[in-house]
């Protein structure tokens, strides 16, 4: 029996996948080793979505491949699907079943299971004889989270989780989220649009563009060599070893910088806002 | 027969899976469920009565004097109930993730629906018919289940889903003409073994592999849908084709029915149409029907037409589920063009009422004037007959109001039993199959109900829910 630590969980190599003549996915290639929590940003329509479908095997890719845990994700054999838990952006389905009795059924397929985490329990506060039908949308998302948590996957995929929580069940949840990781040592893949919760949250960082990856840094690396230049353009950076990750007119956004880095006088050097830094990486480029 | 072998663990998903059925879950789940016990009343009414005139009948006579089609409706609406909860089971957004589900629920689905089938043949046995017809005969008419049965889940929808589903109605349709207009019932419940045995296996696991292939078709080339704030943006329309965060209304609705409905808030399509397909729906299916059983039975295409007459009168109120799809509402009342929510439902009945009061008489007219002619009637009895038929077809149709009426917020299972009780009503109830004075006291009684629910059930839908959720 493999353990959680001997094989990666996620590989994904060259992954394209087409809608038609629309790319939503275009040569994506990374991988998410044990431990790992990832963020998975872009703006809308950047494939992040789409990504996550190839990821859990809900999509076939038109090229390239995903392996979790060594295996092809389109042919994964029970036991490694067992070991993956996925929270999708609106929980839908098994509406006429009552929480508690939903939460037995979906168990079950998992084996026999430990009693529930109560930490989870406690956060996701549901009554288990409340019909799901009845549920408010937050109520159900912090069902289909506990639903995808109740195993203790391995590796956990959450398409904007948080997107119908309130800001105290959010904040919580991300705090939850966090100790799961550290307990576990599962493997963690991201999609919001709350930034500040990936930045604290997440160890690694993976920006999405027009389908591409166009950035995926570790998130201390991100804060320590992302930086504006102001009063630069492109073309005085050609001697300098800076990728040039946005710009505006004032300047540009570079990854890659130090202190030891010399540049043109009157470059003035700045700290970005996450957020500002997620508009510029994300925006959408003529091509 | 790879999938009988299974291990210790698909043996308790199995298991728990066909543990639902046995549920209040299973129940809660399925509003198609009161519809098929009314039918299954209605079916082993009609075993009852088939088996009473066997004993001095012929067969061929026994089935003359009952009505057959009511067993064919069980058997299909017995497999749309197994569809339903199905869905509801494989359909949800996390059900992909969750290891062995969707094969446990196929697997389940697979062996009720054997069940059933074995246990609808069971009955028809006790006609007595041989077991190995009755299997046929049920096998047969599950044809067009089969077929949907291989239709992609709602969430997987798209061209596929539909051109399969209206392939399996299409069917359906060619079988109902079949039984209704010919002798196709007689013909199937007296085959010889040789032909019925090796037909109803190749059925059997038709039906058994289809409702068996479904895990196959969860996993797609469709697009995750974008969240909710994110429809209608950045992405190309085919990659937001996908129904699975569109809200209800917008899968109801599209921008033309909009148009339409922001015009009467019924049914939509736009009155020309309703007028256009009631002109001749009723006289070219009625037609296509007669020549169908003339060629089969060698019978004159009037007497022919005659005898589909009763086909007619389901078709002037088939389709008609005014009340049962509101989803579009909160929609339509935001819009303000109607003014308050009692002054909607109000709206939405006028609307259905003057629609009716100019469509009921045209297509009860395309079916009398031909029947009539063909019989042949007597003028005024024809009159009589037309205007008895229309009363009815209109009471009954304001009928479907009646749960709001006497039930606060009537489940949707009741709603919709009752949104197709005009269906089965008319079918039972038609002039033409009764004694005209008969038929007039309950085209009256259907008439006094559906004024009952015009009058109060606009005030208590009013006051009602209406569908918001997100199912």
């Amino acid at each position: 029996m493999s353990t959680r630590q001997d094989v990666l969980p996620v590989r994904v190599t060259d992954l394209s996948k087409r809608f038609g003549s629309f790319t939503a996915l275009d040569g994506v290639s990374f991988t998410i080793a044990p431990g790992e929590t990832v963020a998975l940003l872009g703006k809308n329509g950047a494939g992040k979505s789409t990504l996550i479908g190839c990821l859990m095997g809900f999509l076939v890719p038109d090229t390239g491949s995903v392996d979790l845990f060594g295996q092809n994700v389109l042919e994964l054999p029970r036991e490694l699907r067992a070991r993956t838990g996925f929270v999708p952006q609106t929980m839908t389905g098994f509406s006429a079943f009552t929480v508690g009795k939903l939460i037995d059924y979906i168990g079950a397929f998992y084996g026999t299971l430990p009693p529930i985490d109560p930490a989870v329990l406690r956060w996701a506060d549901l009554d288990p004889k409340k019909i799901v039908k009845n549920l408010s949308g937050g109520q159900r998302q912090r069902l289909a989270i506990l639903l995808a948590m109740r195993h203790e996957p391995d590796f956990l995929v959450l398409d904007e989780p948080v997107a119908s929580l309130d800001p105290h069940a959010r904040r919580d949840f991300m705090n939850l989220l966090g100790d799961y990781a550290q307990r576990t040592g599962a493997s963690v893949l991201i999609s919001s649009h709350i930034l500040s919760d990936l930045e604290r949250l997440c160890s690694r960082l993976l920006f999405l563009r027009q389908g591409q990856v166009v950035l995926d840094v570790p998130t201390p690396v991100f804060r320590a060599t992302t930086r504006w230049l102001d009063h630069a353009t492109p073309h005085i950076l050609d001697n300098v070893p800076l990728q040039i990750i946005g710009q505006r007119e004032t300047g540009l956004l570079v990854h890659g910088w130090s202190e030891d880095i010399l540049l043109p006088e009157g470059t003035t050097v700045s700290v970005p806002d996450f957020e500002d830094a997620f508009l510029e990486i994300t925006a959408t480029r003529a091509s | 027969m790879t999938w009988l072998r299974l291990s210790p663990l698909e043996w308790s998903d199995l298991r728990r899976a066909l543990g639902i059925y046995a549920t209040a879950t299973f129940l809660r789940g399925n509003y198609m469920i009161l519809m098929l016990a009314c039918w299954m009343i209605a079916a082993l009414s009609t075993l009852r009565d088939l088996h009473g005139l066997l004993r001095h009948e012929t067969l061929t006579e026994a089935l003359s004097h009952t009505n057959v089609f009511y067993v064919i409706l069980v058997v299909m609406v017995v497999q749309s109930v197994l569809q339903l909860h199905t869905n509801n089971q494989i359909s949800g957004s996390q059900a992909p993730s969750i290891p062995g589900l969707a094969l446990a629920e196929a697997r389940a689905a697979s062996i009720v629906a054997s069940v059933i089938i074995l246990g609808l043949a069971g009955l028809m046995r006790l006609l007595p018919v041989p077991f190995h017809d009755a299997l046929f005969f049920i096998l047969f008419n599950a044809i067009p289940s089969t077929v949907q049965w291989y239709a992609p889940p709602r969430e997987q929808s798209g061209k596929k889903r539909v051109a399969i589903l209206l392939f399996g109605v299409a069917l359906m349709v060619g079988q109902f003409a079949l039984v209704l207009v010919s002798d196709a019932t007689y013909w199937m419940l007296t085959r010889p073994a040789v032909l019925t045995i090796p037909a109803s296996i190749i059925l059997f696991m038709a039906l058994i592999g289809s409702i068996l292939s479904l895990p196959n078709r969860l996993y797609g080339s469709k697009p995750l849908a974008p969240a909710a704030h994110e429809t209608g943006q950045s992405l190309p329309a085919e990659t937001t084709h996908s129904s699975r965060a569109r809200p209800p209304t917008q899968r109801s609705l599209t921008p033309y029915q909009l148009r339409q409905m922001l015009l009467a808030p019924v049914t939509p399509v736009t009155f020309r149409t309703d007028i256009l397909v009631s002109l001749f729906l009723i006289p070219v299916t009625l037609s296509v029907f007669a020549m169908i059983e003339a060629f089969l039975a060698h019978r004159s295409f009037s007497s022919a037409w005659v005898k589909s007459v009763g086909t007619g009168c389901v078709m002037l109120v088939i389709g008609d589920k005014w009340l049962l799809d509101r989803q579009h509402w909160p929609l339509l009342l935001v819009t303000g063009r109607f003014g308050s929510r009692l002054e909607f439902v109000r709206a939405v009945f006028r609307a259905k009422l003057s629609r009716m009061l100019i469509i009921t008489p045209i297509r009860v007219l395309t079916l009398v004037v031909p029947y009539a002619v063909l019989k042949p009637l007597l003028p005024a009895t024809a009159i009589f007959e037309a205007l008895d038929l229309i009363v009815l077809v209109g009471g009954m149709t304001l009928c479907s109001a009646l749960p709001f009426v006497i039930m606060r917020a009537p489940p949707k299972s009741v709603v919709f039993a009752f949104n197709l009780a005009p269906l089965l009503l008319i079918q039972m109830c038609s002039p033409f199959l009764l004694s005209v004075r008969y038929a007039a006291y309950l085209a009256m009684t259907a008439l006094v109900l559906g004024l009952l629910s015009y009058c109060f059930a606009p005030y208590r839908l009013s006051r009602s829910d209406w569908p918001y959720e997100n199912e």
